[in-house]
Parts: C-alpha cells; sequence; structure tokens
C-alpha cells in the first residue's frame, strides 16, 4: 500500500504505456473476441464471430506443409539472408576502413553525408528512384543498347543471379552509410596510443588496419553478425514487397509478404496467414533469444 | 631554428601523399556519385519535357527545364489532401508518440521502481515475438481504425526501440541533479517536465526525429488500413503511382492535358512525386545528421 501511495505518479504515468501494449501488441495475440493467434487453429469465417468458429486442429499447419509455394516462400528467405550475410554484411566495415583512412576531415564528413541520406528515405521512395534508372526505356539500358547490348529487364526476371543483385545493391545503397556508422563509432573509441606504438614499431597502414583497428571492431563485428543470424527469418518485407512480382515471384518472395499474399491478396485465407504467421514468429523468436544470449555471452556489448 | 628544423621532417611525412591515399580518393567520389546520381537522374527527369525524354536515350544533361510536370503533379486526384494527411500524420504522430515515450522512458529510468523490471520485460517481449499480421488486423478493425487517419496515427505510437533509448539516456542522468527538487517535495511529473526535460534536450531532439521520418515515410499502415483514398498518405499515393500502376490519374487531369495540350511523360510525372515526397527528408536531413550518430550508438552499445 505504501508503495502504491509512494510511485503514485509513476503508475498514472505509466498507463497510456500499459494500455498502448496491451492493446496493439498483447491484445492482437491473446483475444476472445477476435480470435489473437488462435484463429490459426480455427476455420476463418467472415460472418460469424470467433467464439462461433469451428476448431480444425493444425490442419492450417498441415496445409501450410503441404503446400508448394509456402516452401519455396521459406526457403527464398533463408537464401536471401544468407546471400545479404554474406554479400551486404562486410561492406558497411570496409566502408569504415576506407572512410577512416581518409586524413580529411572535411572530406570524410561529406562522405557520410551523401552515404548515410537514402537510409531517411522510404522504400517506396527508393525503389521509385531506381526503377527509373532501371526500367526498359531508363538510362541504364540506354546505355546498354548504345553499346550494342539488348535491353535487360531489371526489374522483371526470374534469374536468381540478377534479382539476388538488385537486393543486395539497392539495400547497399540505401543503407550502406548507415550501417557504417557503428563502426566507425567503433573505430574512434581505440586507444590512438595503440597506433601510435604501432608507429613506433615501424607499422605500415596496411598493418594498422591489421593488427589494431580490426582487433578493435572485432567484438562490435561478431555481436552484430549474430544480431543479424537471429534476423534470418526477417527478410525485408518494405524492400521486397516493392519489388517483387509475377515473374520474380518464386525467386524473391519471402515469408512476410508471401504472408501479406494469402492475408489480403489472392486467395484470400485468413486462418492460413495467421497459421503460417505463427509459425514464422516463434521460429523467429527462438532464434532471436539464441542469438542475444550469445551475443551476451560474448562480451560487454548486448542488446538487453 | 634548431626547432623547426627538427618540425620539418615530420610534418612532411604526414603531408605525403601516397598512391593508397589518391585511389582511396577517386574510390570515395566516384562512390559519391553513383550515390547521388539517382537523385539527380530524378530531378532530370522531373523537370524534361515529354520530347526530351522520348528522345533521348541516355539523358545526362539537362536540356529543357519544365516546370510543368510539377504542376500536373499537384494536380493528380486527392495529391494535396495526400500531402496534407502525411503532414497531419508526422506532425501529430510525433508529438504524440513523444509525450507516451518520454513518460514510459521515465518511467522506466526510476532505478527504486518496484515493477521497473515487469515492465521492462512486458514491452521487450514485443520485440521479439508479435502476433502476426492478420490477427493484428482484426484488432484494428474492431477499434475502428480501418479508414480512419488515427490508424496511421495510434497504431506507431511507441517505438519500444526508442523508448528504451531515451530510458538509457534518463538512466545515465545523475540522480543528484533531481536531489534537491524532490526535497522540495516536487513530483515525478514535475521533475520530468521540469528538471530532466530541459537537459535531455539532445534525445528528445534525435527520437523526435526518428519519429517525424518514420510516420513521414509510411505507407504500409495507408496500404491496409487505409481504402479512402482521400485519407491516401502521400508514400502511398507515390507507391500506387510508381510502383504498383494502379493511380487512376482521374478525368479533371485528363482533360487538362487534352485541352491545355500539355503532354507529360509518366515518367516525369513519377519524378516530380518522388521529388516533392523527398524534399521534407532533405529540409530535416542537416538535423538528423547532427543528432544520429549519438542515437545510433546509444542504441548498440548501452541497454
Amino acid at each position: 500500500m505504501h508503495g502504491l501511495q509512494r510511485y503514485k505518479y509513476l503508475y498514472l504515468m505509466f498507463i497510456p504505456v500499459l494500455v498502448y501494449y496491451i492493446v496493439f501488441c498483447y491484445a492482437p495475440m491473446i483475444n476472445p473476441q477476435t480470435g489473437g493467434i488462435l484463429m490459426a487453429f480455427k476455420q476463418h469465417h467472415l460472418t460469424k464471430p470467433f467464439s462461433e468458429w469451428e476448431w480444425v486442429g493444425l490442419k492450417y499447419f498441415e496445409m501450410m506443409w503441404r503446400k508448394p509455394d509456402f516452401w519455396i516462400a521459406f526457403r527464398n528467405t533463408i537464401t536471401i539472408s544468407f546471400a545479404r550475410l554474406i554479400f551486404e554484411f562486410p561492406v558497411p566495415i570496409l566502408l569504415a576502413f576506407i572512410l577512416n583512412e581518409v586524413a580529411s576531415t572535411k572530406f570524410r564528413r561529406f562522405c557520410q553525408t551523401v552515404f548515410t541520406f537514402p537510409n531517411f528515405l522510404s522504400w517506396v521512395l527508393v525503389i521509385g528512384l531506381l526503377r527509373d534508372l532501371l526500367q526498359v526505356e531508363g538510362l541504364v539500358n540506354g546505355i546498354i543498347t548504345s553499346l550494342g547490348g539488348r535491353p535487360y529487364q531489371f526489374l522483371a526476371n526470374s534469374s536468381v543471379f540478377s534479382n539476388y543483385a538488385l537486393l543486395i545493391l539497392t539495400n547497399l545503397f540505401k543503407n550502406v552509410g548507415w550501417a557504417s556508422i557503428i563502426y566507425l563509432a567503433a573505430i574512434a573509441s581505440i586507444d590512438p596510443t595503440l597506433y601510435e606504438a604501432a608507429k613506433v614499431d615501424g607499422a605500415n597502414r596496411w598493418q594498422c588496419i591489421r593488427y589494431v583497428t580490426w582487433p578493435g571492431i572485432k567484438s562490435t563485428t561478431v555481436v552484430l553478425l549474430i544480431l543479424q543470424c537471429g534476423n534470418i527469418l526477417n527478410g525485408n518485407f518494405d524492400q521486397i514487397f516493392n519489388l517483387v512480382n509475377g515473374v520474380n515471384r518464386d525467386v524473391i518472395e519471402i515469408l512476410d509478404v508471401y504472408i501479406y499474399r494469402y492475408a489480403f491478396q489472392q486467395s484470400i485465407n485468413q486462418s492460413f496467414a495467421a497459421a503460417s504467421g505463427l509459425f514464422k514468429a516463434v521460429i523467429s523468436f527462438s532464434l532471436l533469444i539464441a542469438a542475444n544470449q550469445i551475443a551476451r555471452a560474448l562480451g560487454e556489448e548486448r542488446l538487453f | 631554428m634548431r626547432m623547426t628544423q627538427h618540425r620539418t621532417p615530420a610534418r612532411l611525412a604526414s603531408r605525403k601523399i601516397s598512391v593508397v591515399d589518391v585511389a582511396i580518393y577517386l574510390f570515395l567520389i566516384l562512390l559519391a556519385v553513383i550515390m547521388v546520381f539517382p537523385f539527380y537522374n530524378m530531378i532530370l527527369v522531373s523537370v524534361a519535357d515529354y520530347v526530351d525524354i522520348i528522345e533521348t536515350q541516355i539523358y545526362v544533361y539537362p536540356k529543357s527545364i519544365d516546370l510543368q510536370n510539377y504542376r500536373m503533379a499537384l494536380l493528380l486526384p486527392n495529391f494535396v489532401n495526400s500531402a496534407l494527411v502525411s503532414v497531419f500524420v508526422t506532425v501529430v504522430g510525433t508529438l504524440l508518440s513523444m509525450v507516451v515515450t518520454t513518460l514510459g522512458a521515465y518511467v522506466l529510468s526510476r532505478r527504486n521502481f518496484p515493477l521497473k523490471g515487469f515492465f521492462f520485460y512486458f514491452i521487450v517481449f514485443t520485440m521479439y515475438f508479435g502476433a502476426g499480421l492478420i490477427p493484428w488486423y482484426l484488432v484494428m478493425k474492431e477499434l475502428g481504425l480501418i479508414n480512419n487517419i488515427w490508424g496511421m496515427v495510434i497504431p506507431p505510437l511507441i517505438n519500444t526501440f526508442y523508448l528504451i533509448l531515451m530510458r538509457n539516456y534518463f538512466q545515465s542522468i545523475p540522480p543528484d541533479i533531481e536531489e534537491s527538487a524532490r526535497i522540495d517535495g516536487a513530483n515525478d511529473i514535475q521533475i520530468l517536465v521540469n528538471i530532466l526535460v530541459p537537459i535531455s534536450a539532445p534525445i528528445i531532439a534525435t527520437i523526435s526525429l526518428f519519429y517525424a521520418v518514420d510516420r513521414w515515410n509510411d505507407w504500409w499502415l495507408g496500404m491496409i488500413l487505409i481504402q479512402d483514398p482521400k485519407l491516401m498518405p502521400l508514400q502511398l499515393l507515390l507507391r500506387n503511382l510508381v510502383i504498383a500502376n494502379t493511380l487512376d490519374l482521374g478525368s479533371d487531369m485528363m482533360n487538362i492535358m487534352r485541352t491545355s495540350r500539355i503532354q507529360v511523360h509518366s515518367r516525369s510525372l513519377q519524378m516530380a512525386v518522388v521529388t516533392i515526397t523527398t524534399i521534407p527528408i532533405l529540409l530535416v536531413y542537416p538535423f538528423l545528421q547532427k543528432h544520429f550518430t549519438k542515437g545510433i550508438l546509444l542504441g548498440s552499445i548501452k541497454a
């Protein structure tokens, strides 16, 4: 009672926050009226209330198991995430190394200003910008045809290589500057006397990077890599949703886009969409927790 | 004299520019050109006139400057409405988000508040597990947020990550600062408003800008929750025009184009809308840049 009185303002102040999380995060999970995640186990009806829906057990999960397009989306999610880990993840680190070698603060700041800007634009806008360059009448195809090539359908083709390159390059365009900030900050926090000592020992520029800078940011890199692994099932919905079409669907459709399609677009099946969503959420949850535990065990830098 | 003699070689050594330096500069300049080029192309196409767009395949320098495309963009059905919706969502959304986020961050930063730990895990859990699209959508429907401008303001009210950033900032403020006020009998609301908020300007500016950019850039909520074209946010209109090709240009605009014999290439029209949508971000970018390094660092390293 004493505590309640003593902290009454804190409780009062927390009410809006609590209400927000209950209504917008927890009510969708557990909800006697709309069904929450339980609707994945019931037959969906548009007109009847949830309480009258029929229990169907694991019917939608079995359906998911048998649907080839689900496994295509599942496979795409994982291969795209791995491709990103291999080809995207190291780029901001390399950029940070390069920017760190620039002696002029002004030029470095200029570069960072330019590289970071696209991060603050929406994916709709970024894809819109790039579509104009990449479409058949666009500039890139203009150059290709003037060199004697044939126009290439960058935005509508089913080649794995071309689509993955598009995903990785557009994401780098949008994010590389932003992602490199954290590495630059880690580099900035390296004790400058280490560099001086290395120079006294006769280390050249490459040796300084290899023996001072890299060890200095290694722990940050490992932690970010592990956290990224925890996110393997969360492709980049915003990016892929704005690039996906009938031609490249089998190559780039990821689970989130797949779930959206069954929830709102074609052959709508809300219970099935809820089941796929739940399947993804459960695996994703385990991966994130595992990634965080590993990151925590590894060092002082951690998320929670 | 001896001192200068002694200094000169060192200064020369540090100024010596090697081949590697030149390569790095060239590489970064090339990269900067590649990064800026899409924006250059955007402006170029948006001011090009119809004939130039049709006739020139490799259009890299302006042949004509024609602002008609912008005039037509403004005449797109519901363009002005959409811009107003986006401004409303951004301004009101950011204000409300900041109030609620600050309150939450303050409460979770109190060291001896008994439920601190429980509340913290209560909100952090939602970063790891979500109900999924359909169960979430059905609750929005129950709440009457379909075709409702508040649907783009209230559901994204709190970003848990930003709330934690702010809590970390409050936690890093030494408690003695508020001690004397507490002895004078100030309650938590007074301490937050009169003492913590004024000294937390950097984090408040950072998080406000993050929220504002998020609200301005949002098209997803509009796509899911809004069907009424009058309530569409600008980013959704942009998506319908540029990506989904589902925007009906409307008979008014067709009539104007026919009677005034204005020819507008769809690419120019698209790029004009893209440019208009970029401008607000460009305007806040210098402020963002001033703060975001702090923001991202606070978030990723501590917690």
